[in-house]
Formats: structure tokens, sequence, C-alpha cells
């Protein structure tokens, strides 16, 4: 099995010098990068501590963990966490480390157990990730080790977003509502769905050798790249017959705020047209039928006069709403993502209808997608080139947009930029500048 | 002692099992229309033997550490556990599940 790289341990005057280069690195007021932050290894153990180790991170959907005893085997940043359902029902998020000599409690990916041991020596873990044996105990001694302050270490927060489940390290995180600052109108609109929602069709995970934040920042604040990155995909898209012509330009807003962004266009008709062109007449038609429903929960203006085109939750939860695709970001050193994947469907859907979901994503955003692999080859691209020194210290533009605040018709709240903007993608790495800034407990 | 009525069939999901309090206590299994009693604790670490895997063919897999028992005579069928699950005698009778506790 290849290592990546071995971790780099900071210490308080590494750490203020990486501040310092921070603090150079991005420009939040002109829109520059110092490409350093995609591909310097000392960064990325800070940006582990400071940004994985504080923001509130989605870890699972709770219908991957329907039932007491069933887990799901995630991550936060680099560190490998364990999703647990437990017996009365509430979830419990911990390291999976044993305690002992640290190797994993638990290798499965995902299952249904009713205690973790591990596979070293044999400590046992329950649901909870409370250590409640230590084996061999008469022969070894055990009895002199107080089993309960040697516990797997539990996170700090955990909430439950209408099914997406986010855990926090940090005892003094706001609260998850707060965390979304003025872009929660949007999030609500996306998740709290009639009747719910569902993950399904397995997760699927794939390496992109690039940086993390190419992920999230495009999803963030980019709709400028699509007619260059993948007219090819587009036009291999179309119906027979139909002719290619050129898209109207996007109407819409561009939202921010807190590291958050992404777009909601009132352009509703051409959605469902884009929606009938990449999941299906049916999967359209559906969307539509549910409407009336979801106004009861969000309102009209949410519901029914807007679409939502792409979205990133700080840090590193990315959405396409019309694309259904659902995914983490999940950092592999600073050379390398792991994408994890999901199909995104109302609970309630027909069958039919969520399998139409499931093998449309499968064409267009997953990683036998088309659009997927035109957006992994430019960032595998930058990253190549980041090998270069000259290249390292070469500042990215990242000016496009007007910066403005206000959405003129007043439909659209918080502060808002038009849809091809990189205001959002600005705001993303002020927010990430800001966080790398300040230092977290327990380092 | 004698067989005391300490729950129904309908009680105990098939391959679930139930727990009876008292001195001892005790956990019933039910296997389709059967029911067997053990002891709680799982002879090898003291495990809660009510959270155990139990399986269609009348065995209870512990939960801890895997040790598999014979549900009819308590027989450890598999290391880390070697001691026996000390066992009860079980009537089941219009849908009553008697226990004798000894
Ligand atoms: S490392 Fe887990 S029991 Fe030793
Ligand atoms: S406690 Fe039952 S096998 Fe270890
Ligand atoms: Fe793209």
């Amino acid at each position: 099995m290849a290592l990546h790289p071995a971790p780099i341990t900071l210490t308080p005057g590494v750490r203020s010098a990486l501040e310092e280069k921070v603090a150079s690195l991005i420009d939040s007021e002109t829109g520059t990068i110092g490409p350093e932050i995609y591909a310097d290894p000392y960064l990325h153990e800070l940006e582990q501590e400071r940004v994985f180790g504080r923001c509130w991170l989605l870890v699972a959907h709770e219908s991957l963990i329907p039932k007491a005893g069933d887990f799901f085997a995630s991550r936060m940043g680099e560190d490998p966490v364990l999703v647990v359902r437990q017996k009365d029902g509430s979830i419990a998020v911990f390291l999976n480390q044993c305690r002992h000599r640290g190797a994993r409690l638990c290798r499965a990916d995902l299952g249904k157990t009713k205690a973790f041991q591990c596979t070293y020596h044999g400590w046992t873990y329950d649901l909870g990730g409370n250590l409640v044996s230590i084996s061999k105990s008469d022969a070894v001694g055990g009895d002199r080790i107080d089993k309960s302050e040697w516990g797997a270490i539990k996170v700090a927060k955990i909430h439950n977003f209408y099914g997406l489940i986010f855990a926090t390290w940090d005892e003094d995180a706001p609260s998850f509502e707060d965390s979304l600052g003025e872009t929660r109108w949007y999030w609500e609109a996306m998740f709290n769905r009639p009747g719910g929602t569902e993950v399904i069709g397995g997760v699927q995970k794939w390496e992109v050798p690039a940086n993390w934040k190419f992920g999230a920042e495009q999803f963030a604040s980019d709709i400028y790249h699509f007619d260059y990155t993948h007219v090819a995909s587009a036009l291999a898209m179309m119906p027979e017959g139909m002719e290619y012509q050129e898209p109207p330009p996007l109407e819409g807003r561009q939202f921010r705020d807190r590291g958050h962004g992404g777009v909601a266009t009132p352009m509703v008709e051409m959605s469902d047209m884009q929606t009938a062109m990449a999941m299906g007449m049916e999967v359209m038609r559906y969307n539509q039928s549910t409407r009336d429903a979801h106004a009861k929960l969000v309102g009209e203006q949410a519901a029914k006069q807007t679409q939502f085109v792409h979205a990133n939750m700080f840090p590193n939860m990315g959405i396409l709403p019309l694309n259904q695709t659902l995914r983490i970001w999940q950092p592999k050193g600073p050379n390398a993502m792991e994408v994890w994947a999901w199909t995104l469907v109302d609970r309630d859907a027909p069958e039919d209808i969520k399998k139409q979901c499931r093998i449309k994503t499968q064409m267009t955003f997953a990683s036998s997608g088309v659009f997927e692999q035109d957006d992994a080859e430019n960032w595998t691209e930058i990253q190549r080139v980041l090998r270069g020194t000259k290249a390292r210290k070469t500042l990215f533009n990242n000016m496009i947009g007007a910066n403005e605040s206000k959405d003129p018709s007043g439909k659209y709240p918080g502060r808002t930029d038009r849809a091809q903007s990189e205001a959002a993608s600005r705001e993303f790495y002020s927010w990430w500048r800001d966080l790398m800034l300040q230092p977290v407990q327990g380092e | 002692m004698a067989f005391e009525t300490v729950a129904s069939l309908d009680d105990i999901e098939d391959e679930g099992t139930f727990v009876v309090d008292g001195e001892p206590k005790i956990v019933l299994f039910r296997v389709g229309t059967d029911v067997f009693a053990t002891q709680f604790f799982c002879t090898h670490e003291d495990a809660p033997m009510d959270d155990g895997w139990v399986g269609d063919d009348c065995t209870v897999e512990c939960p801890w550490h895997a040790s598999k028992f014979d549900l009819r005579t308590g027989e450890a069928l598999g290391p880390p556990a070697f001691e026996p699950l000390q066992t009860y005698p079980v009537r089941v009778e219009d849908g009553a599940v008697m226990l004798d506790r000894g």
C-alpha cells in the first residue's frame, strides 16, 4: 500500500512563520492567490489543524445508517472517523483510532455491528466509542486501567441538517445554523425537501491528483468555466437533431458568506430544459410535481421561482442540485484529493425516478461522468504545473466579477453578486485565510 | 424450582434477544418458534450476551470478540471463550415463554 508523504508536526515557531506566509499569499482586497496554498506540505498541516480541525464538516447522510449498530467509516480532513447509529436512535461520531496503539477500530467502509473490536490486541469499544473491554484483562492487569479514560476521541458537536450529518472538533464552534451565516436561506431551500432526502447507489470514491480546494472553489463560484471546459461534453449530450446554440447569459445571483458560495437562478424554464437533457424528461416532470409541496416548506420564491445551479458549503461539501450529485472533497496530502460522491434523491420519489437519477448522475458527474472528467483534467493540470518553483511563485488572478453586495431585484437574500463572478471564490479564500490566521485549541 | 412465565413469544423478535432481570440475570434468545436461555455475561470478558448475534443454527456470537456458543448446550464453539455459557430450561406454551431458573 502506498503511503502518502509523512505528515509534518508543526511547532509554535513554524506556525507563526506560516501565518505570515498565509497573510502574504491571499490578498482578499484585490483577489490574488499565491498558489503555494495548493502545494505546500506545511500549509497543508496548518490547514488540517485550523480549517478541518475547526469547521463543521459533512460526515454522512443519515440514510446510510438507518438502524442501531449501522456505521459509516468517514473522514474529517485526514482523520478517519466512525459515524454510528446508537440504540436510542441518536448518532455518535468519534475518531477511528484505538487508544492502545492506534490501529483503526474498524477497517470496513460501512456495515452493522454490536461493538468495535480492534484487530491488533482486541481492545473493544461500544457503539458510542467507549472502551468496554481490555482483552485478557485478568492476565495482563487490565483492571489497573480506568477504561472510562481511554475511549475513542469524540467530536465536540454533531448536527443533523435535513438528513445531512455534520460534525466539528471545536467546542467553541458556532451552532451549525449560525455557521451558515447569510447563506442559510439557500441551503434550506436545497435540502429541506418534502419527505426528506436519501443517498442511493453507494458512495463512489476516486482520487484526483490535485488539491481539494480546486473542487471546493469551483463549486462555490465557477460557472464561468462551463462553456470552455465542458463544451465537448455538452455537445455530446445534445439530443439527436438539436443544434448547439450559445447559451443565454445566466441570470441569477451568486451568494456568499463565511466561505460558502453558490448560484441561484430565476431561469427556471431553462433549468427545466437542462434537467430534461441531463436527467431525462421523467425526472424533470417529477421535479415539477414536487414544487407545491416544496413551497410549503421553503416558500414560493425558493421552490418555484428558483433553480440552484452549484454550491459549496465551506470547506469541502459540494452539490450540483440539478445533477443531484452531493460530494465531499477529502484532502489527501496537499497534492491530491479523494472525491466521495453520492446521488441525492427525494426519499419519497418513485423507484423508477430514483433509478433514472442514479444512472444519469453516472453519465454526468461521477467517476464515469463526462463533465466530471473535464473538471478533474483541469485541476490535475494546474497541480502538475505547480511542481515548478517559478510556477508556485506566480500569482493567480481571482478578480472576475463586480463584488456587488445586494441583489437589485431584492429576491435573493444576503450578500450576492452576478451569477458569473468570482466573488464567492474571493469569499472562500478570504475566509480560509482568516481561519488559517487564528489558532485553534490544543495546537 | 419451577417454570415461571417471563415473557410472551411476541415480545421477542425472531433472532432477537430479551433480558430477564433478577438473580441470576438471564438472556432469552429466539430462533423461529424456539426459545433458549443463557447467563447474561459472556464467559470470556463479561460482554452482555443480549447484544450478541443470534444465528438460525441455534448459536449466538458474542458482541465483543465473536466467540460463538451453542444455545442448546452453552458450549463455546470457538475462541477466545472456552468456558460454556450456563443454560436454563425454557418451555413455550400458548405463546407464553416459561423459564426455570433452577
Ligand atoms: S492497537 Fe488496538 S488493541 Fe492494541
Ligand atoms: S467477551 Fe465474549 S468473546 Fe470476549
Ligand atoms: Fe465543471
